[in-house]
């Protein structure tokens, strides 16, 4: 299936650069759809007499191009996406790479841990459940989708609230604000990662029942090979599907989704950095970071892809 | 609504604040040097590392402490002691400062008399400095000019300004020229100063300011070595009071202020030093007045201020840790009167619903106030969540009163933005200074001041204000500045709420402190 | 019909989530009524108390009573959750069952569009839509809905592509039934149980997104008065009540069960009530008898 392949990536590549393009385009169009002159934003906390300051906004509506028309602005940003170029931060004058570089680290730790807490704990719980009950132990079943659903329920936030009076205040195990060191990152990975984990293993569990309930699983025991035989070779690369679908979305949205983890645990992360730029009105901070997030969402999604292609290549044809 | 616009001047001439006045802020007493490494953890990011030109929040304020030294300097007592000048010769018109030998920069450059007056020009002649009037009047300086054997600086201004002494003790740290020649690197990516401590490159924004002790620095206080402080100190940012609070008590040799009830929790548990400050001044609601608002009738700010009472409105802004007040000044000011409480509408609600009435603010057919010509009227009460509770219990007050209210709480950058756009009817604001002095408010409230957010025009504060400014004989003065206080209140202006405290702790480490900052020199190990 | 609610009935969880679901409903229909006094009342002098015979969870930052809230918050609560579900499962089954119908190309850079929409972190999402709508109750619900459709747009495409590759759908074409008439009829119906339970299981991830939102200060703005009753939800209270916490946890921990339990509750409905669509977990397979039989 060699000519499978070329196509396949080809196709996903084709796929990735279009989406990108729209991407540019939403997010240019949103940003001006938020009300409010950029430019009076931008020079807001100047002080100085009336005339000072409308000279500062007409400089700063030169600066950031607006006053050029709109399909001049709308190609000014295509071209600025591609080199890169996106400019300074109207409250700090510090390049807005340079804004987004020094959150990187801290976020990428987050998503990753995240991500690990995700995929570690939702796997062999829900492979252990499902293969433990497969129809009996009705008790354990609903003490799972009742765990499960009460505990993938609590907002990320609480979670990290109670982690923290757990093993922050109560148990001194871990820092509060990050330190320096790996343990920084323990307590807010499971804070963003245990809900999801639980309600992965839910997936998790149905795809074994379902993949042990189907006639060849059941054929292949019949035929007295040892369960851990059914389990490798039938079971677990069904359960790898979904297992890195969502492992894909966890990562992808904890890039810039866990704001609000982040400020309980004084982490600076791209994500609150997103949300106060958009709230005062910080132009070229708001434009890259929305653009780098939707790429990030974009690339991790075909990689997905890919690796889903190899661990199943039927998945190669659509 | 919260820029915490610090500082201001008194007269320095003669007279000191009574030390009975001054009754917090002084922590335990220790014989013991400084640990070698102290973190510090502050509320809010630097905007800049220019002291000439930041709004001046806590963080930015503390760390201007450690890098920047000031010509003079004042005792938590109010005493004015030698800074970088070793002498000097002030009256209101005119200054003159005799600089000490040998002094330099943190890049080894000398910290001589023209250094120090290029600092000053650019203070006073640049438009993107703040708070230029505190020292220099609102009519200006009439020149500043240096002389390299006499080893002086001479200011002159153009109008009399008692507080010149205070605001070169308080409010003009000096730039050196390396800062002065390259203002967008002093914006953004090193300091440029003189004081104790340098501050090490690779820092974070928003997260961590290394500073490292210079051990070429000469100008300490009389009575402290070298030694006596610490080698390394850590600024820490930590927007939460919360967070601070368990970082305080988990880390050694750190230290916090708390402003949130989880003081109350760490003074109970008694295991930190404790070192409540009181603020100089009080949180006022600040009411958008400029001719042709809403507010710009005084009968109805003094119809709003009977609504309004203190005691809630205090506990509402500081969770019941600060005092209530009802008079602009406080006991730890100077010219502090308890009688000029009469002097504000005092709280009525059932007298307000009358004196609302009479002025033609009656409620319509939907049951909200209108205005007198009958349209219709919406109040906008803008605050943030540093506030607490102030925001709500104010917009509450007022619809209890009758008045259609809109509330609007956001972040902290959010309603400073609403604030200097003028896009709010009332909220509450820090009418707080980091010095006994009540001359800040000529900045807050006078007609021409620079952070007259309100946009108040007063002439009988405005008058007397200048005339306590210009007044040589202390007990005129206090007169003058009394005067000004009655007109403020009377006319509604502003409704003072609480005098805030804020409890700094530290963990093993103790130090003096004001309510905004603590004081560098200060600090040792417990 | 009998059968249907015998179904839903018929195991534990199910009937649990019914009685649950009725009294949530209950709640949120008296609560501001019966609630709304003890709940709007502050007392600035009498903040964060411990529990007590007049305050079973104790009082809030404004001398409020936490169980009167969390009570009253029933309703906005729900809502909010509603409007934000019916928005997201609006759009997102309109949107991916027209990329089924159009097919080929545009469906499948549909598809990845729809995947970016997905990854995108919904709270940044929400916070841009809110930018621009300006923050209320309205406008917290329309963000949250569009945050939440592509969720329902993925299911409706991947589905519905499954089912349409299935051979009594070919079968129907073949049978010259419209593209249309496939798509409703037998894609929809298909996947009606999946849809189904996706619909009763984003309500708990609604209510939590409020509660972010309301973190940010975004979610919806606080009233004051006797009419803040209308206006309490458990997100806006959830974030007061953690800025308290080590004070009185109750004021977080309220709002949190409550959250957690309607979310449960849903959950369970949602998989009883997807069951009565479909009693086998599997989709039944159909015979041309069938369909012929139906459309006659």
């Amino acid at each position: 299936m060699s000519g499978g392949w070329p196509r396949f990536l080809l196709g996903r590549l084709i796929r990735v650069v279009a989406v990108c393009f729209i991407l540019v385009t939403v997010v240019f169009v949103a940003v001006r759809l938020v009300p409010g002159d950029p430019a009076q934003k931008a020079v807001g906390f100047l002080d100085g007499t009336r005339k000072e300051k409308d000279a500062a906004i007409e400089r700063a509506r030169s600066d950031l191009n607006l006053d050029q028309s709109l399909p001049r602005q709308y190609v000014q940003s295509l071209v600025s996406a591609i080199t890169f170029d996106y400019g300074v931060s109207f409250r700090t004058q510090e390049s807005v790479s340079r804004v987004i570089l020094d959150r990187l680290g801290s976020t990428l730790r987050l998503a990753l841990g995240g991500t690990m807490v995700v995929i570690g704990i939702a796997v062999p719980l829900g492979l252990i459940v499902g293969l433990s009950t497969n129809g009996r132990r009705k008790g354990l079943e609903v003490g799972f989708s009742g765990l499960t659903g009460f505990v993938g329920s609590v907002p990320p936030y609480v979670m990290a609230t109670l982690l923290i009076y757990a093993f922050v205040n109560s148990l001194p195990w871990f820092p509060r604000i990050p330190e320096g060191s790996v343990a920084d990152d323990v307590l807010p990975s499971l804070a963003v990662g245990l809900g999801p984990a639980l309600l992965l293993a839910r997936i998790i569990r149905l795809e074994t029942l379902s993949v042990l309930g189907q006639d060849y699983a059941r054929t292949a025991r019949s035929k007295w090979l040892p369960s851990g035989r059914v389990v490798v070779r039938d079971v677990l690369p069904n359960v790898l599907a979904p297992a890195l679908t969502i492992g894909g979305v966890v990562f992808a949205s904890l890039i810039g989704g866990a704001v609000v983890v982040e400020g309980i645990f004084n982490r600076n992360g791209l994500g609150s950095k997103l949300v106060e730029s958009i709230l005062i009105g910080d132009f070229p901070v708001v434009q890259a970071v929305a653009l780098l997030l939707g790429v990030v969402v974009v690339v991790v999604n075909a990689l997905v892809d890919v690796a889903l292609a190899v661990v199943d290549p039927r998945r190669l044809v659509t | 609504m919260a820029t915490a616009c610090g500082d201001d001047g008194d007269s320095g001439g003669s007279s000191t604040p009574d030390p009975d006045k001054v009754e917090t802020g002084q922590g335990a007493e220790s014989s013991k040097p400084a640990p070698e490494a102290v973190v510090i953890a502050v509320p809010k990011d630097t905007d800049t590392f220019d002291p000439q030109t930041t709004l001046a929040e806590d963080g930015a304020q503390q760390l201007m402490l450690f890098l920047y030294d000031t010509l003079l300097r004042r005792d938590l007592e109010g005493k004015i002691l030698p800074g970088i000048a070793a002498s000097w010769d002030v009256t209101p018109t005119k200054g003159v400062f005799t600089i000490k030998d040998a002094l330099t920069c943190s890049d080894g450059t000398p910290l001589d008399a023209a250094a120090v007056a290029a600092s000053f020009e650019r203070f006073a002649t640049s438009p993107a400095t703040r708070g230029k009037t505190r020292i220099f009047g609102a009519a200006g300086k009439k020149s500043i000019t240096s002389d390299p054997v006499a080893k002086t600086v001479t200011i002159e201004l153009n109008s009399p300004n008692n507080d010149l002494v205070t605001g070169v003790a308080n409010a003009a740290p000096i730039i050196c020229p390396a800062g002065l020649a390259d203002p967008d690197s002093l914006s953004n990516t090193q300091a440029s100063g003189s004081g104790p401590y340098v501050l090490q490159p690779g820092f974070k924004k928003n997260e961590q300011y290394v500073l490292e002790r210079r051990n070429d620095y000469t100008n300490l206080p009389e009575g402290t070595a070298i030694t006596d402080i610490p080698k390394t100190v850590t600024m820490r940012v930590i927007e939460k009071d919360q967070t601070a609070a368990d970082f305080v008590s988990a880390t050694a040799n750190s230290i916090a202020g708390i402003l949130s009830t989880d003081a109350t929790r760490l003074q109970d548990e008694g295991k930190l030093v404790s070192v409540p400050a009181q603020a100089y001044g009080t949180n006022a609601v600040l009411f958008a007045q400029g001719e042709g608002s809403k507010l710009a009738d005084i009968k109805l700010r003094q119809g709003m201020a009977m609504l309004i009472d203190s005691e809630q409105g205090g506990a509402a802004e500081t969770q019941g840790l600060g005092v209530p007040r009802r008079t602009l000044y406080t006991p730890n000011i100077d010219c502090y009167d308890e009688a000029a409480e009469k002097y504000a509408p005092a709280y009525d609600p059932a007298a307000a619903a009358t004196f609302l009435d009479t002025a033609g603010y009656v409620k319509g057919a939907d049951g909200f106030r209108t205005k007198p010509d009958g349209s219709a009227m919406v109040i906008n009460v803008v605050g943030d969540t540093t506030q607490f509770k102030a925001p709500d219990y104010l917009a509450q007050a007022l619809k209890d009163g009758g008045f259609n209210v809109n509330l609007k709480v956001g972040t902290r950058a959010e309603s400073i933005q609403a604030l200097l756009t003028g896009q709010f009817d009332l909220g509450s604001y820090p009418y707080i200074s980091s010095t006994p002095l009540p001359a800040l408010w000529l900045n807050q409230i006078g007609s021409t001041g620079g952070d007259n957010f309100g946009v108040v025009n007063n002439t009988d504060f405005d008058t007397s204000a200048a005339a306590a400014q210009a007044a040589a004989d202390p007990t005129e003065r206090c007169d003058l500045w009394q005067a000004a206080e009655k007109a403020v209140l009377e006319s509604a202006n502003v409704v003072p709420l609480d005098q805030p405290v804020k409890y700094w702790f530290g963990n093993g480490v103790t130090f003096d402190a004001r309510y905004y900052k603590i004081d560098p020199f200060s600090i040792r190990s417990a | 019909m009998k059968g249907r609610i015998r179904a839903l009935l018929g195991t534990p969880t199910g009937a649990i989530s019914v009685v649950l679901l009725l009294a949530i409903l209950v709640l949120a229909v008296i609560g501001p009524a019966v609630f709304g006094d003890a709940a709007t009342t502050t007392d600035f002098l009498a903040i964060l108390q411990p529990s007590s015979s007049a305050h079973p969870l104790g009082t809030d930052g404004a001398g409020r009573d936490i169980l009167a809230r969390t009570l009253v918050g029933t309703r906005l609560s729900l809502v909010l959750a509603l409007v934000a579900v019916s928005i997201a499962a609006g759009i997102g089954l309109l949107f991916g069952a027209a990329l089924v119908t159009i097919g080929g190309r545009t469906e499948r850079v549909g598809g990845t569009v729809i995947d970016t929409w997905l990854g995108f972190p919904s709270i940044l999402l929400s916070v841009l839509i809110i930018a621009i709508l300006e923050p209320g109750a309205g406008a917290a619900a329309v963000a949250i809905g569009l945050s939440i459709a592509p969720f329902f747009a993925r299911i409706t495409l991947s589905s519905a592509a499954g089912v349409v590759n299935l051979d009594y759908v070919s079968a129907a074409r073949l049978l010259g039934l419209s593209r249309v008439r496939i798509g409703t009829r037998y894609v929809l119906g298909s996947i009606a149980d999946a849809l189904v339970v996706a619909v009763f299981s984003m309500f708990g991830q609604a209510l939590i997104a409020v509660s972010a939102l309301s973190y940010l200060g975004l979610g919806v703005p606080a009233d004051v008065g006797s009419s803040e009753r209308y206006s309490i939800d458990w997100g806006r209270m959830l974030n007061e009540g953690i800025e308290n916490f080590r004070q009185r946890p109750a004021g977080a921990l309220g709002p949190a069960v409550a959250i957690a339990i309607c979310g449960l509750a849903f959950g369970w409905f949602g998989d009883a009530l997807g069951r009565t669509f479909n009693p086998r977990l599997v989709v039944r397979r159909r015979t041309y008898a069938d369909i012929s039989a139906a459309d006659s």
